[in-house]
């Protein structure tokens, strides 16, 4: 056992510790936050397999963005902490996903050939970034293109689903409060007009 | 048993043979943590001092020769306050929102360049690296203003983090214009890329983009005129408001560690960071050297010098404007984020793309 083992150990423990606990707390803002931590240690997970860039795009798109944005939602909405609830019904469909899940993993683990993945051995000057960029615009050139095209429909159907009516949108238009001179504005009332 | 023993202690001296590299490394983070939070302490003092003479006043000139114990006499005063933790509060996300703050804003210097040689950790992904951890800052603000139980610190929190999450893209955006032209993530490349005098830096043909990088870190450091997170007018002191004591002493100390970050990025992606801004030549071959002479050319070389003025340059400049510029409204600060700044980017960005293409002046080669 190395340090990079004990350090493995250490975070996978705290991973699948804070995801067992994200399922048990009753606090939705405590939740999202266990969340943050479990994405951070994958990240540290994904940089001990040598792949810093995917890790730290890890961090930097779920963390420092898409988590961001669920706090900022889950904080504004208020949400009750749930006392209570009917346990029965939940436990009889986790305990099927769980079923379903093992099989799964079972079948991955215990009847796919791991001897032939190959070590990952890179010298320093291997340059994880450049690979990958040289990947996406040759090889998955289209799969890219793609992801790109449902990205930019999905930020066009998030805007046309907030387009709301123009009489109940409060907005101000820039052009026009800079067109606002001193005498639209400004009316000096004497005494004796009063 | 004695195999056992043996095995033990072979494994024991391999551990202490792979940790020996810790002390060197602590004491590296040691020498950039003090030297930072002493400029830290100064820069305050600094813009007391900056914006007093603007503002036609004296500044702090009481404790000490021209004040300039004055930051240590407010350290002092902020350590011995009691910490009061409000009523209904998530104490243990209260105190963790500083740690956060604190920890994030220094971990970021891991990756920075002083010099050649001189850098902590010489990463591939240091650009990407850097972008993250700027982007963890928010939490300490975001669980802050929520774990206050408050309605301002809450309210500020939400600015802050819409404001950070808007100006970021702007920030990325402009960052990859400079990847771009150096086609590396490593910000040592980065500088070296830029070699040659001060035209050869990457201001001149990204002056657009320099400028959007340092607006938006400006707005990323919650500073003016960007300061609604805080806005004392409107939320008292927003996300921090509830925070006493060394609470809020370490939101100020990670506030002015990320200006000093900004500034400092500023200097390497824009400003060739320890680069000098003279072509100098071969100096070491100039045979009549007087002492005099000696030391301008020592001046006028590549050094961790022309970083430190630099970076001091942009931390003036985030005192500058926070003495001249008004607070900007909420919804001028999203049109500037959304429909000004990020448009600009995409086409200085677009405009890059044919200069890089055409092979059009000095820097694309």
């Amino acid at each position: 056992m190395d340090i990079l083992t004990i350090l493995f150990y250490l975070v996978t423990s705290v991973i699948i510790i804070s995801s067992m606990s994200l399922i048990i707390v009753n606090n939705t803002v405590h939740a999202a936050l266990l969340l943050v931590l479990i994405f951070f240690n994958s990240a540290i997970l994904w940089l001990m397999l040598k792949a810093e860039f995917l890790s730290i795009v890890l961090v930097l798109v779920y963390v420092g963005a898409v988590l961001v944005l669920f706090l900022f939602v889950i904080m504004l909405l208020d949400l009750p902490i749930k006392e209570k609830v009917n346990q029965k019904l939940y436990l009889l469909f986790s305990l099927i996903i769980s079923l379903i899940m093992f099989i799964e993993l079972y079948m991955v683990i215990f009847y796919h050939d791991f001897s032939q993945v190959s070590e990952i051995s890179h010298s320093s000057e291997f340059n994880n970034t450049y690979e990958i960029g040289l990947l996406l615009f040759t090889k998955h050139l289209f799969s890219f293109e793609i992801t790109a095209l449902i990205l930019l429909v999905a930020i066009i159907a998030a805007i046309a689903i907030n387009m709301t009516n123009k009489q109940r949108a409060l907005k101000q238009d820039p052009a026009r409060q800079i067109e606002e001179t001193k005498q639209s504005r400004l009316r000096i009332i004497k005494d004796k007009d009063l | 048993m004695y195999d056992f023993i043996k095995n033990n202690i072979s494994i024991a001296t391999e551990y202490f043979n792979q940790l020996s590299v810790l002390p060197h490394t602590l004491l590296m983070i040691l020498i950039i943590m003090l030297p930072l939070l002493i400029l830290v302490a100064y820069y305050t003092y600094a813009e007391r001092k900056i914006i007093a003479s603007m503002q036609v006043r004296v500044g702090p000139n009481i404790v000490g020769p021209k004040g300039l114990l004055q930051p240590f006499a407010d350290g002092a005063k902020l350590f011995f306050k009691e910490i009061v933790i409000p009523k209904d509060a998530n104490k243990f996300l209260f105190l963790l929102a500083p740690i956060i703050t604190f920890t994030v804003a220094f971990a970021a210097w891991a990756v920075i360049p002083f010099d050649g040689v001189k850098v902590l950790s010489d990463i591939n992904a240091g650009i990407l690296y850097i972008l993250a951890m700027t982007s963890l800052g928010i939490y300490g603000i975001i669980i802050a203003g929520w774990a206050s139980n408050s309605k301002y610190a809450l309210l500020g929190a939400m600015r802050s983090a819409a404001l950070i999450i808007a100006y970021e893209i702007a920030m990325g955006f402009a960052l990859v214009g400079v990847i771009m032209i150096s086609g590396s993530l490593n910000l040592g490349d980065i500088i070296d890329v830029q070699k040659g005098s001060i035209f050869h830096w990457l201001w001149v043909p990204l002056f657009p983009l320099f400028i959007i990088y340092f607006i938006a870190g400006v707005a990323e450091t919650n500073r003016a005129p960007f300061d609604v997170a805080e806005g004392e007018s409107e939320l008292v002191a927003g996300f921090h408001v509830e925070y006493s004591g060394m609470g809020f002493a370490i939101f100020f100390i990670a506030e002015y560690a990320n200006m000093i970050l900004i500034s400092a990025l500023t200097a390497i992606l824009f400003f060739g960071g320890w680069l000098s801004p003279f072509n100098y030549g071969d100096v070491n071959n100039i045979v009549n050297q007087d002492t005099v002479s000696t030391i301008i050319l020592f001046f006028i070389q590549d050094g961790i010098h022309w970083f430190i003025l630099k970076t001091l340059f942009f931390m003036f400049c985030f005192i500058w404007f926070r003495a001249t510029f008004p607070r900007y409204r909420y919804d001028q600060i999203m049109r500037l984020g959304w429909k000004i700044l990020i448009p600009l980017t995409l086409l200085w960005i677009f405009v890059e793309m044919i200069m890089i293409y055409f092979n059009i002046g000095p820097w694309f080669k």
